[in-house]
């Protein structure tokens, strides 16, 4: 589903709050089939996560494979395909923590 | 005031290619019509349940469609919420008779799902999470983590998953309208192919077309009759669950329900419930009361919720192997029930109908077969 530029520039004063933020995994499942707009990142990993106290669900970056217990911080990355709109979406994703 | 089901229709669930969404609403309303035996001008007026008409077919405005289908053209609306419509559609009008407004309705649930591709169908039912909070999950990404938190809580295994699919597919051979006809073993379906881990292929409900329609009546005739209903909502977002382990719209619904129809769950002989995965099932036999909590998925390895069991689940073979056009499933699984209850198989049955991953769920207790 596209995210249209006026809904994408909300959601990103949501988003930039996160940026940087550790949190810790809940739960984690590998998506393989995706939605359209996904499809080029599966399988991918998506997320219940702890951060700071408050509970979030989101996309693993990359194909990383995220597990429960895992430590993440909250990072800027392509969330999908660019849209008919010309609108390249990044958003919070999660990457483990080394 | 009690709420009779003067008739009912389940059109063929599954691939449809030869039909579309209106030749299938025609059908179910034209054969609830034929069923209930009565004149089509005693319907007063038309719910329908749908969720995707918009999307998948570029048809909205389904009310004034179903109408129109109808020669005195009875006043209609859509009812809409996500895999719950057919359950809320039903409610609706059970509350539009109760009031007295109607005293004769008629309520159809259709999908026509499968033109979409599968990554388009994907996309389509992820709109029932939220698209801001949850953006890039699916289905079955959602109920893989409810899964998780289940098997973490309470050791439900994947044995345990797969017994649910396999009875489900074993007891649709004998619902002529199921999608499929085909039993899978408990291997074959620990085997199939992982969608969004632990959830595999086989623990998936389908990509279905099909319709549903019952007519409802507060007019004293003969048929099964509503002895109570109740709809619970929850948070949309899993995020802001309390716990993972139950669906509290389920639970709220049930005791609604429950509370109307003045028995418990010891009462209820047979249910429908929403297996869309299957952990919904097993959240289901325990969030209704049926099985103690963490003992949904052994009880139903046990062989406790098939035919012969403590209560049967699921006897058309649920959404997994009947089929799920989304907004036809609560009216079918009220039809499908009452059915049951006409041809004397089951005095007490209930029907459980969710929205999402847990958002909305309705619950239905039908009766008065004796």
């Amino acid at each position: 589903m596209t995210i249209n530029p006026a809904t994408y520039w909300r959601r990103n004063k949501e988003w930039r709050i996160l940026l940087g933020k550790k949190g810790k995994v809940l739960f984690s499942t590998r998506v393989r089939v995706a939605t359209e707009r996904q499809e080029k990142w599966a399988p991918y990993c998506f997320v219940l996560a702890d951060i700071e106290g408050k509970k979030y669900e989101m996309m693993g970056a990359g194909k990383e494979e995220l597990k429960e217990g895992d430590k993440i911080v909250c990072t800027l990355r392509r969330l999908s395909e660019p849209t008919s709109e010309g609108l390249i979406e990044y958003g919070v994703k999660a990457k483990k923590v080394k | 005031m009690k709420i009779t089901i003067w008739g009912d229709y389940i059109t063929k669930f599954g691939e449809l290619w030869d039909r579309s969404l209106e030749d299938l609403l025609k059908e179910a309303m034209e054969g609830a019509i034929l069923e209930a035996k009565i004149n089509v001008k005693e319907i007063e007026a038309v719910y329908v349940a749908n969720m995707g008409a918009g999307r998948l077919d570029n048809q909205l405005h389904l009310g004034a469609l179903a109408s129109s289908l109808l020669p005195h053209y009875p006043p209609a609306m859509r009812i809409e919420g996500a895999c719950a419509s057919g359950g809320l559609a039903v409610i609706a009008a059970e509350q539009g008779l109760l009031s007295s407004s109607y005293q004769t309705m008629m309520v159809v649930g259709v999908e026509k799902m499968t033109d979409a591709k599968t990554a388009e169908a994907t996309e389509f039912l992820a709109g029932a999470a939220d698209f801001k909070r949850e953006y890039g999950s699916t289905f079955p990404a959602l109920y893989g983590i409810l899964t998780l938190a289940h098997m973490k809580k309470f050791g439900t295994t994947r044995k345990m998953l797969s017994a649910v699919s396999n009875k489900n597919h074993r007891q649709a051979m004998n619902n002529p309208e199921a999608q499929f006809h085909k039993e899978y073993s408990i291997k074959e379906i620990s085997q199939s192919q992982l969608i969004a881990d632990p959830i595999r292929l086989l623990d998936c409900s389908p990509i279905s077309d099909g319709a549903a329609a019952v007519v409802l009546t507060t007019k004293n005739v003969k048929g099964p009759k509503i002895l109570g209903f109740g709809q619970g909502s929850d948070s949309l977002t899993l995020a802001d669950r309390k716990k993972l382990t139950e669906l509290g719209a389920t639970k709220r619904a049930a005791m609604g329900a429950y509370k109307m129809a003045g028995i418990s769950a010891v009462d209820v002989e047979m249910a429908e419930v929403h297996d869309c995965f299957s952990i919904g099932e097993i959240l289901a036999i325990e969030d209704l009361g049926f099985f103690k909590k963490g003992e949904g998925g052994k009880a139903t390895l046990k062989g406790s919720t098939a035919d012969g069991g403590k209560i049967v689940i699921n006897p058309s073979g649920g959404l997994k192997a009947g089929g799920h056009p989304v907004g036809a499933t609560g009216v079918k699984q009220i039809a499908y029930m009452a059915d049951l209850i006409r041809k004397g198989k089951v005095n007490v049955g209930l029907t459980q109908n969710v929205g999402g991953s847990g958002g909305t769920a309705v619950v239905h207790i039908l009766g008065g077969g004796k």
